[in-house]
């Protein structure tokens, strides 16, 4: 692929990619917003002069939402391209280990319940949190003497499907008329009513996305399997739970912000290998990169295509799909060898 | 280099697959592992790598007990080498071999410019330096061997352990990749092999170590351990060997032959 040898150039690309998406998305929506009104606003907020309500708007709502929605891209995307590496597995995502399905029981439930935005962002997170605790804990009753890679892909469809089961539950008794659509609206994905409050996680996503980045050339030796990887020194255990923990942490705050947002994290890393190539040196801030500017796209797409927004997962899947057909199509020797 | 003493392994306490063995392998040896399937070669070979704990005995590498080596420490003593496999994502040839960096670099940290040098350096060794960009996926089998190799010494060890290291390869391919082998040899590394061909034995090592049904375990010189008596015993087949002589410099080789031909 010629893409791969253009060295000089393809980062500043790949860096230039999500800031162009942003300032795009800040500048199009319902009260368009030209590149000049745009730094004069964002002037404002710094300075902290007066603002128009066209720029109150501009920082309080769509500034917010934009910026979370990379955060949420690069998180996903993250986690999905060191799964796919730590698990050896190609058509992984990150809700292998039951990160997703324990977030959306975190906010079905606390919306049963009748909690608030943050009670639900909260439990949403502790859902994610503890199910892939659960996880860990099934993995080493099963193998006692050395943890494996398929032992904890089997734990986690486990803990994944019952969880999903009791979503449904939640979804079965939850009543019909108010709580059931606040529930399948939620797990659909959304980032519309984003405050400049939210995006405080970003110190939570922050430290997690770091040890990924630090640790990403390791992936490609834990890819190797884990013989391989011990005798090239690597300590596998420290390193794969410190992954499963960073990935963890990154899906549960992800789904507990946005809802539950699909093929982001099993799309993104490929479309940044095609990019890149395989070393994971450089796919995970590929993948960082690019899945920010996509998620932001799809969001945008989110709140422009229609008078009433789009569920976020709904335009994932659909851009997703035929993208992964594509990658089929592409593919020499079939996918997963 | 290496010192075995009654070492005994298995995959469960109280049975062990094979065992108790005691051997020494020294610098600049080549040393077959030769027996039957199932015998407990691979078994033998996890031991030895650190990927098993023995059931008894100990194993000294450079006269320190193995298990007083931190996993870094062990990986920059010995290296492994595997048969050579596809993953399925395609990686350049390079980016494999500078993977043998890793226990000579820092926690968290990726390869810099001196390990994709060494790198460079072993591939140099290997005579495949020409296509250290290529993907690894879509390189020949022997070649993917040989990468194999040089990610081995990239580890800067002077002791490989090889695992079946001439598996799938077409004759040629063999030949090169064991002369390469002997090559090292000849810079003093010092490497164990599990093989299947006796003749392996015979033309390229110095050493070997057969392990047979009933415990029976020998080790010694190629020619003293590989009798035919010996090779029937392993095998369980008829086997003859000649002696021959080289046609370009008269030296002296030994072939086998199988009895039912």
């Amino acid at each position: 692929m010629s893409l791969k040898k253009t060295t000089i150039w393809q980062p500043l690309i790949l860096i230039a990619l999500p800031i162009l998406v942003l300032a795009f998305s800040l500048s199009v929506g319902r009260y368009p917003v030209s590149i000049d009104a745009l730094a004069s606003a964002l002037w404002a907020q710094i300075s902290g002069g007066k603002m128009t309500t066209a720029q109150l708007a501009l920082v309080r709502v769509r500034l917010p939402r934009t910026l979370l929605a990379m955060i949420v891209g690069a998180a996903l995307s993250l986690s999905g391209a060191v799964y796919q590496g730590l698990f050896k597995n190609p058509v992984v995502s990150p809700d292998l280990l039951g990160a997703t399905s324990g977030a959306s029981l975190g906010a079905a439930l606390s919306i049963l319940l009748g909690a608030r935005a943050a009670g639900i962002q909260f439990f949403s997170f502790l859902g994610g949190i503890l199910a892939v605790l659960l996880v860990a804990l099934l993995d080493r009753l099963v193998s006692r003497r050395a943890s494996s890679v398929v032992n904890l892909i089997l734990c986690g469809m486990l803990v994944s499907s019952l969880f999903n089961a009791l979503v449904s539950f939640t979804k079965f008794v939850a009543d019909t008329e108010t709580k059931l659509p606040a529930i399948t609206f939620w797990l659909m994905g959304t980032l519309s009513g984003t405050t400049l409050k939210d995006l405080g996680v970003f110190w939570l996503f922050l430290p997690a996305c770091t040890i990924l980045l630090l640790v990403r050339w390791k992936v490609n030796i834990l890819f190797l399997g884990d013989d391989e990887a011990r005798m090239l020194g690597v300590n596998i255990t420290l390193y794969r739970w410190l992954i499963i923990a960073c990935a963890t942490l990154l899906t549960s705050l992800s789904v507990s912000v946005s809802g539950n947002i699909g093929w982001i994290g099993l799309v993104v890393p490929h479309f940044a290998r095609m990019v890149v190539g395989s070393n994971y040196g450089k796919v995970l801030p590929a993948s960082a990169l690019i899945g920010s500017a996509f998620m932001l796209l799809v969001d945008t797409a989110a709140r422009m295509l229609h008078t009433v927004e789009i569920p976020l997962s709904i335009i994932t899947a659909v851009i997703g799909a035929p993208f992964f057909f594509f990658l089929l199509l592409r593919s020499k020797k079939g996918f997963v060898s | 280099m290496i010192k075995v003493e009654d070492l005994v392994c298995g995959y469960h306490p109280g049975k062990p697959v094979v065992g108790p063995l005691s051997f020494e392998i020294g610098k600049g040896d080549i040393a077959c592992l030769i027996g039957p399937n199932g015998i407990g070669k691979t078994t033998l070979f996890k031991t030895i790598l650190g990927l098993l704990k023995p059931l008894g005995g100990v194993i000294f590498v450079n006269g320190k007990n193995y298990r007083d080596y931190s996993a870094k420490e062990f990986a920059r003593t010995v290296a492994y080498v595997p048969q050579g496999h596809i993953p399925p994502f395609p990686y350049t040839v390079r980016d494999v071999v500078v993977m043998g960096c890793n226990p000579n670099m820092q926690e968290l940290s990726s390869p810099g410019k001196e390990d994709y040098a060494v790198a460079d350096e072993m591939l140099e060794l290997m005579n495949i330096r020409h296509l250290a960009n290529r993907d690894y996926t879509e390189i020949s089998g022997g070649v993917r061997q040989m990468v194999m190799i040089s990610r081995a010494l990239a580890q800067q060890t002077r002791l490989l352990v090889m695992d079946e290291p001439t598996t799938h390869l077409d004759y040629g391919n063999e030949t090169l990749v064991l002369g390469q082998v002997r090559k090292l040899a000849g810079l003093g590394y010092t490497i164990v092999m599990i093989t299947h061909a006796p003749s392996h034995a015979f033309l390229y090592a110095n050493r070997a170590l057969a392990i047979g049904r009933d415990g029976l375990f020998v080790n010694g010189d190629p020619s003293a351990v590989l009798t035919e008596e010996s090779l029937l015993n392993l095998y369980g087949v008829g086997i003859q060997l000649f002696d021959v002589r080289l046609k370009n410099d008269q030296r002296q080789a030994r072939i086998c032959m199988p009895m039912s031909i």
